[in-house]
């Protein structure tokens, strides 16, 4: 099973020291990411894979912005196989959103 | 440049939404999470230079969006992959495209790109050289070319010339917006330069004619990307 490692080096970065915008994003994130997960476990549950795809194309962006580059790749790979109705790579992208709702979980 | 940002996630729309703050000369006049709630703004409203568009929207895409418009406005795309790369540059309108995540430095050229747009769709006119500031009811001829730097003193601007300073009771920001981009940079929140006069600039600090003005950090990208450098 591969490890990821989510970062904030992006939100930092975007926040040069702003520390309200900093909170403001990480709640924007946190929420939407939330939301996103449980729609896509919707739409793959009911095997809308079609909408799934989306959901996943959506995710990609918060991916990138908490540095997981290779669960980046393989989100892009998951999205054109949902596309497909290819449900292969499902456990590994439920990998991916449990390291992100983790590590967000714990952030402030 | 007024702008408006299309997205249907708003942690696009808030990172973008950032990353204007950083240009005096480029406003957020609204945020839109659908383009058909963006197109009956723009139907109402035609004073809008630039749309942050994101490509991959439910219902109707950023390519949709753009071909319903009669007379779009400049666009930059916003996406997470560049699989569209080449579709994009197929509509004249199109300046740019940024892959998601936006990095400060992509974003410092989409807005250099914007500039030069801009710009070039303006009817040709002659070039202001000069403009008029009031001092003691009297107008005086400013030509751009003596202005060395213009610092900002709370209700009041000190312009900085080459054999005098002239005090003028106006903001920083309005006097900058009479400026022509191309020559006047803002350097600090305090701080305008002309940027033909800058002798050297060593780490945060610009030297012009003997006087030393603070670069911010925020504005270093910037102003390294606007001058000249081998």
């Amino acid at each position: 099973m591969k490890k990821y490692y989510p970062n904030l080096d992006y939100v930092d970065d975007m926040s040069e020291g702003d520390e309200s915008f900093r909170q403001n994003l990480l709640k924007i994130i946190k929420s939407e990411f939330l939301d996103e997960k449980e729609a896509y476990l919707n739409y793959f549950k009911n095997e809308n894979y079609m909408d799934s795809a989306r959901l996943v194309h959506k995710l990609l962006h918060k991916i990138a912005i908490l540095g997981l580059g290779e669960a980046h790749k393989l989100g892009k790979i998951h999205e054109e196989a949902l596309k497909e109705s290819s449900t292969k790579f499902h456990l590994d992208f439920i990998e991916i959103m449990n390291a992100m709702s983790n590590f967000l979980e714990n952030e402030n | 440049m007024k702008c408006i940002i299309i997205d249907d996630e708003a942690t696009a729309r808030a990172i973008i939404s950032k990353l204007c703050q950083g240009y005096e000369n480029l406003s957020v006049v609204e945020e839109f999470d659908n383009a058909i709630a963006a197109m009956k703004f723009l139907n109402k409203n035609n004073n809008v230079d630039v749309v942050f568009l994101d490509i991959h929207m439910p219902d109707f895409t950023g390519f949709d969006f753009i071909e319903s418009l009669p007379n779009p406005p400049k666009i930059v795309l916003t996406t997470s992959d560049d699989k569209f790369a080449i579709e994009a540059f197929e509509y004249d309108c199109i300046v740019d495209y940024l892959t998601k995540p936006i990095s400060q430095l992509r974003f410092i050229k989409a807005v250099n790109k914007l500039e030069n747009a801009l710009k070039n769709s303006l009817p040709a006119t002659q070039e202001q050289e000069y403009l008029f500031v009031n001092i003691n009811k009297r107008l005086i001829k400013l030509n751009f070319d003596k202005i060395l730097l213009i610092q900002a003193k709370g209700d009041y601007v000190k312009i900085q010339l080459e054999d005098e300073s002239l005090v003028v009771h106006t903001t920083l920001k309005n006097l900058t917006e009479k400026l022509p981009s191309n020559l006047f940079f803002q350097v600090h929140r305090s701080y305008v330069v002309n940027l033909k006069k800058i002798d050297s600039i060593e780490e945060n600090t610009i030297y012009i004619a003997g006087t030393h003005v603070r670069l911010s950090k925020l504005s270093r990208p910037k102003l390294m990307n606007l001058i000249n450098i081998i």
